[in-house]
C-alpha cells in the first residue's frame, strides 16, 4: 500500500509531489514517536522552504 | 522483522537464564512452544511484549522470579532481563528491557526498567539507538503490536458485533492518522499564513510607484524646459551682446555704453557679493538659538550669585581649609581658640557653609559655561548686525546702479539718431526677455530640486514598502502552497483510504475462503466505508453476528493476515493459543495455510491443541520447537529443544 501512497502523490501537481511526500513523512515519523514533538512547526519550516524556492529566494544549495 | 531468540533472566517462571532460538528460514518459518496450562506459554508471550513495548508489566515487582527473589537477601538486588534478537530491513537489531530490583524489607521497589536498542549494520557495526522507543515504533508501532501478538483465544473479539477494534486495526496498521493530521495540520498552517496576509497586505507600493513615475515625468519636463532656457538665455545674451557691440561702435552712444558696461559689471559683483554675505547670515542664523539664551545666561547668573550669598553653593571657603583650621585650633589671623568658644563656633558655622570641591568645581564649571555660552551669543549678534548692515549698504549701491542703468537707457533712447533709438528699444526687449528667461531658468533648476529630493525620499519610501511586499509574497506563496498541498492531501485521503477498504476486503475474503471450511456457504466478506467488517452467506444475508467463536477467530485471522500482507509491515504473527477455539477442519486449514501467509509464525500451544492435525500440518514447516518444563518442586520453568527424530 505504500506504493499505492506514492503512485497516488505522483498523480499531484508537480510543485506539490514533494512537499506531500515530505508532509505525511514528517506525520509518520511522529506518529512513531522516532520525533514526537515540534511537527507543525516542522511541516511549517518545509513549507517555508518550498515557498522560497518557488519564488526563487533560495540558494542554489539551499535545496535537495 | 524477524525475531531471532530470546533470552530471559528471572522473568516470572523463569529462574536464571533461559534461551531460545526462533526459527527465521523462509521455508521453515514456524517456532512452537509446547506447554501445559500454567508451564509459562504465557508468561513468555508477556514477556516478548514487555520487552519491545513495556506491556503487561505494569508492576514490575510482580514480573521478578519468585523463588530468585526469596533466595535474594534483604539489601541485595535481582535483575530482571528480557533480551530479544531480531532482523529488520538487513539490519540485526537487540532490545533489551532490564531493571536491577533491591530487596527492602521483602517488598520490591517498583523502578523503571530501562530499555535499549542497538543496532548491527551488516558491516559488523554496532551502536545503540539513542531513540530507541522510536525506533522501535518505527519497526512495529506499538498500537499495531495487537494485532501481530495476539491471543488466540480473545482473537474473535476483533470481529465481534458492535466491536470498533477493525477499524482501528485498519487505521494504525496502515498509518491512516499520518494522512488525517497531515491535512489537519496543512489546513491549520493555512489558514495561519492567510490571517497574516490580511493583517500585513496592503496597497501602499503601488500608491508609491505610481507617485513615483508621476515624479519622474515632472522631473523630465522641467530638465526639457531648462535646456530650452538655456539656450534661449544664450541667444538673450547674444543679442544683447550684439546690440551693446552697436552702441559702442557709436559716436553717439559710445560713452553711455561704456559707462553701461561699467555698472553692469559692479552691479553683478554685487550682486555676488550679495549672494555670499546671504550665506554667512543664514548660518548665523541657524545658530542664532543663542540669542535666546542671553536673559536666560542672566537670571542664571543673578541665581547663582543668591546662592553664593546665602552659603548655598560655594563661597570661596574650602572645606578642607576650615577643618584644618579646626583641628589645629588656631584662627586665621593666628589667634589660638578652645572649643565651643566664639571663634570655634564661627569657623563651625563657616564649614556647616563651605562645600565639597566635587560641589564647588561643578558650580565653577556651569558657571564657566555660562559665561561662555553668554560670550558667544555676544560675538554672535555683534556678526549678525554687521553682516545684515553689509547687505544693507550693497543693496542700496545695487539700487543706486540700476538707477542709473535706467537713466542711461532713457539718455540712448533720446538720442536724436533714430537707429541709436531703436537699438536702445530692441535692447530693451531682449533685456526683458533675458531676465524673464533667467527667472524661469532660477525656478525650474529649483523645482528639478525638488523633484530629486522628493525622488530620494519615493524611493526610501518605496525600498521599505518593496520589503514588506516581498514578505506579503513569501506569506501569501506559503499560504497558496499550504493551502493546495491541504486540498491534494484531502483528495489522496479519500482515495488511499478507499483503495485500502478494497484491498483488505478482497484479501481478507481470499485467505477467508481457504480457512473457512463452509466455503459454499459464505459467498462473500465485505469490509463498508466505515471499515465495518461483515461475512454474506449463500442467501445474501449479512451473517457475522451468527458466526461460530471458531469462525469468528478464523475471520479475524483472515482479516490480521490480509492487513499484515498489505501493510508491508515484515512481523511474526505470535499467538498464544492459537487453536484453542478451533477443531476438525478449520484446524486443518488453519495449521495447513498460516506459515504460508506469515512471514514468521511463533506459536504457544497446549498439548490439546497439538494434535494429529496441527502436527501433521505445521510440523514440515516447523524450525525449532521447545517444551517449557515446569519443575513442581521449584516451581520454576525450563526451557528445553525438542529435537526431531
Amino acid at each position: 500500500m505504500k506504493e499505492k501512497l506514492l503512485e497516488l502523490i505522483k498523480q499531484l501537481d508537480p510543485e506539490l509531489q514533494e512537499l506531500v511526500a515530505e508532509v505525511i513523512e514528517k506525520e509518520r515519523e511522529f506518529l512513531d514517536y522516532l520525533k514526537p514533538r515540534g511537527v507543525v512547526e516542522e511541516i511549517r519550516d518545509l513549507i517555508d522552504r518550498h515557498a522560497k524556492d518557488d519564488l526563487g529566494l533560495l540558494n542554489q544549495g539551499g535545496r535537495k | 522483522m524477524k525475531l531471532e531468540y530470546i533470552r530471559l533472566i528471572n522473568f516470572r517462571q523463569f529462574h536464571k537464564e533461559q534461551l531460545a532460538d526462533f526459527s527465521t528460514a523462509d521455508d521453515l518459518n514456524v517456532t512452537v512452544f509446547h506447554g501445559l496450562n500454567g508451564a509459562g506459554k504465557t508468561s513468555l508471550f508477556i514477556a516478548i511484549n514487555w520487552c519491545l513495548y513495556e506491556e503487561g508489566g505494569a508492576d514490575i515487582g510482580m514480573l521478578v522470579n519468585k523463588k530468585a527473589w526469596a533466595e535474594t537477601a534483604i539489601g541485595e538486588t535481582v535483575p530482571m532481563v528480557v533480551t530479544i534478537g531480531f532482523i529488520h530491513r538487513g539490519a540485526r537489531y537487540i532490545a533489551e528491557r532490564a531493571v536491577m530490583l533491591k530487596k527492602a524489607e521483602n517488598v520490591p521497589l517498583n523502578l523503571k526498567a530501562e530499555f535499549t536498542l542497538s543496532r548491527t549494520k551488516k558491516t559488523g557495526d554496532t551502536k545503540p539507538e539513542p531513540n530507541p522507543i522510536g525506533v522501535m515504533n518505527a519497526i512495529l508501532p506499538s498500537n499495531v503490536r495487537p494485532y501481530f501478538f495476539f491471543d488466540g483465544e480473545k482473537m474473535d473479539d476483533l470481529t465481534k458485533a458492535g466491536s470498533t477494534d477493525v477499524q482501528e486495526a485498519v487505521r494504525n496498521i496502515m498509518r491512516l492518522p499520518a494522512l488525517e493530521r497531515a491535512e489537519s495540520h496543512l489546513q491549520q498552517i493555512a489558514d495561519e499564513f492567510r490571517r497574516e496576509v490580511k493583517k500585513k497586505g496592503s496597497h501602499e507600493l503601488e500608491t508609491l510607484i505610481t507617485h513615483e513615475q508621476d515624479l519622474r515625468e515632472q522631473k523630465e519636463k522641467a530638465l526639457k524646459r531648462r535646456e530650452e532656457l538655456k539656450e534661449e538665455i544664450r541667444i538673450g545674451r547674444a543679442q544683447i551682446e550684439d546690440i551693446d557691440a552697436k552702441l559702442r561702435g557709436s559716436e553717439a552712444a559710445k560713452e553711455l555704453q561704456k559707462r553701461r558696461d561699467s555698472i553692469d559689471r559692479y552691479i553683478q559683483d554685487n550682486e555676488i557679493r550679495e549672494k555670499q554675505i546671504v550665506q554667512i547670515i543664514q548660518k548665523l542664523t541657524n545658530r542664532s538659538y543663542t540669542i535666546f539664551l542671553a536673559e536666560s545666561c542672566k537670571k542664571a547668573f543673578e541665581i547663582l550669585d543668591q546662592k553664593r550669598e546665602r552659603g548655598e553653593i560655594p563661597s570661596g571657603i574650602r572645606e578642607q581649609f576650615i577643618k584644618d583650621l579646626l583641628e589645629r585650633k588656631i584662627c586665621v589671623c593666628g589667634k589660638p581658640f578652645i572649643e565651643h568658644d566664639e571663634a570655634f563656633e564661627h569657623l563651625r558655622t563657616l564649614l556647616k557653609r563651605s562645600s565639597s570641591k566635587d560641589i564647588e568645581n561643578e558650580v565653577q564649571h556651569l558657571t564657566g559655561n555660562i559665561r561662555l555660552l553668554s560670550l558667544n551669543t555676544e560675538t554672535q549678534i555683534s556678526e549678525l548686525n554687521q553682516r545684515s548692515k553689509e547687505l544693507a549698504q550693497l543693496k542700496e549701491h545695487t539700487e543706486r546702479l540700476y538707477a542709473e542703468s535706467d537713466d542711461i537707457k532713457r539718455q540712448l533712447k533720446g538720442i536724436s539718431e533714430d537707429k541709436i533709438a531703436e537699438l536702445e528699444k530692441m535692447r530693451g526687449r531682449f533685456t526683458q526677455k533675458y531676465e524673464t528667461n533667467i527667472a524661469e531658468f532660477g525656478k525650474t533648476e529649483s523645482n528639478i530640486s525638488s523633484l530629486d529630493n522628493q525622488l530620494i525620499d519615493i524611493r526610501k519610501q518605496r525600498d521599505i514598502a518593496e520589503k514588506k511586499e516581498k514578505e506579503i509574497a513569501l506569506l501569501s506563496q506559503k499560504e497558496s502552497l499550504a493551502q493546495k498541498a491541504a486540498d491534494a492531501v484531502n483528495l489522496i485521503k479519500e482515495e488511499f483510504f478507499e483503495e485500502t477498504r478494497k484491498e483488505i476486503e478482497a484479501t481478507t475474503k481470499d485467505v477467508f475462503s481457504n480457512l473457512a471450511w463452509k466455503q459454499d456457504h459464505f459467498q462473500d466478506v465485505r469490509l463498508d466505508q466505515d471499515f465495518r467488517l461483515e461475512v454474506i452467506d449463500r442467501w445474501g444475508m449479512t451473517t457475522r453476528k451468527e458466526l461460530s467463536a471458531g469462525e469468528r477467530q478464523i475471520l479475524s485471522l483472515s482479516f490480521i493476515t490480509a492487513m499484515s500482507k498489505l501493510s508491508g509491515e515484515e512481523a511474526p504473527l505470535v499467538m498464544d493459543t492459537p487453536f484453542g477455539r478451533l477443531s476438525g477442519n478449520h484446524l486443518t486449514a488453519v495449521a495447513q495455510n498460516l506459515p504460508s501467509l506469515t512471514p514468521q509464525l511463533i506459536l504457544f500451544v497446549t498439548d490439546r491443541e497439538w494434535d494429529e492435525a496441527s502436527k501433521t500440518n505445521l510440523e514440515p514447516r516447523t524450525g525449532q520447537q521447545y517444551n517449557l518444563c515446569f519443575n513442581e518442586k521449584t516451581g520454576c520453568t525450563e526451557i528445553s529443544e525438542v529435537f526431531y527424530e
